[in-house]
């Protein structure tokens, strides 16, 4: 890596722990240098994966809490 | 309005004002969340539930209290307490998350699909089970940082301090389950589902 920005930043970034001035570096940073691009591009598509997978209380699990917030 | 169209920060502030219907929209804005952070972790459904329950209990005797001052991050509020509930039942276990999960856990025996159409419907649980697998294949020390970083919404930092290394360790170990199991995808030998 030739620029300022570590893959590690960019997982920081990905998961919004970096400011305003942190992030205006790595996005130029990503937009200048195709390896990190690739990298960042890989955290993004896994994320995506992961972000698909959620489960559910059951409805009887949310009504008795309703009725408990009365 | 709409109560979908109304901000979280608001619809607490309905509550603490006496209103019911607020807490019932955002138990529906985040029961998943909630839930799949706290189910990854203890991985039993009704015990799941139960903390899932707690939580909320928790959450509506804070806001009837008065002591809520989280303004503008209920979810990032509620995540806390989840763990932090989840952590103490393993405490009065007198064991750990993650310690002993048995090989072929099943993360996904209840994952929730909602599309109608059975042929989506298969496809995408071929996809979680795979990817189910593909997890349970990570280190653990990996599959900890994903979950608490990825379904827990713990900072790197807060990861950092519960498992005892510093924020680049956990950083570390984050970006090679990341990057393993981009490589498990490929070598599944199917395209990775991007963009």
């Amino acid at each position: 890596m030739t620029k300022n920005t570590t893959p590690l930043d960019l997982l920081k970034f990905l998961y919004h722990e970096t400011n305003t001035v942190q992030n205006e570096q790595i996005v130029g940073d990503v937009i200048e240098c195709n390896k990190l691009s690739d990298e960042f591009d890989n955290y993004v598509d896994v994320k995506k994966e992961l972000d698909k997978i959620k489960f559910s209380p059951r409805d009887s699990v949310i009504n008795r809490i309703i009725q408990l917030s009365k | 309005m709409n109560p979908q169209l109304i901000s979280d920060q608001e619809l607490v502030k309905q509550y603490i004002s006496g209103q019911n219907q607020p807490l019932s929209e955002l138990l529906q804005r985040h029961k998943q969340r909630v839930f799949t952070s706290i189910y990854m972790l203890v991985k039993n459904r009704e015990l799941a539930e139960d903390l899932f329950q707690d939580t909320f209990v928790k959450v509506i005797k804070t806001l009837r209290s008065g002591r809520y001052n989280e303004e503008g991050k209920f979810l990032p509020w509620v995540l806390r307490i989840a763990h932090n509930l989840t952590i103490d039942y393993f405490r009065k276990e007198n064991r750990a998350p993650f310690i002993n999960m048995p090989e072929e856990f099943d993360l996904f025996e209840i994952l929730k699909i909602h599309d109608e159409n059975a042929e989506t419907r298969m496809i995408k649980k071929e996809s979680h089970d795979k990817l189910r697998r593909l997890i349970d294949r990570l280190p653990r020390e990996q599959k900890e940082v994903l979950v608490m970083r990825h379904y827990q919404d713990l900072s790197f930092k807060e990861i950092s301090e519960i498992t005892e290394v510093s924020i680049n360790t956990a950083l570390g170990r984050m970006r090679y389950a990341l990057n393993n199991l981009r490589k498990l995808f490929e070598e599944s030998g199917e395209p990775v589902p991007v963009k």
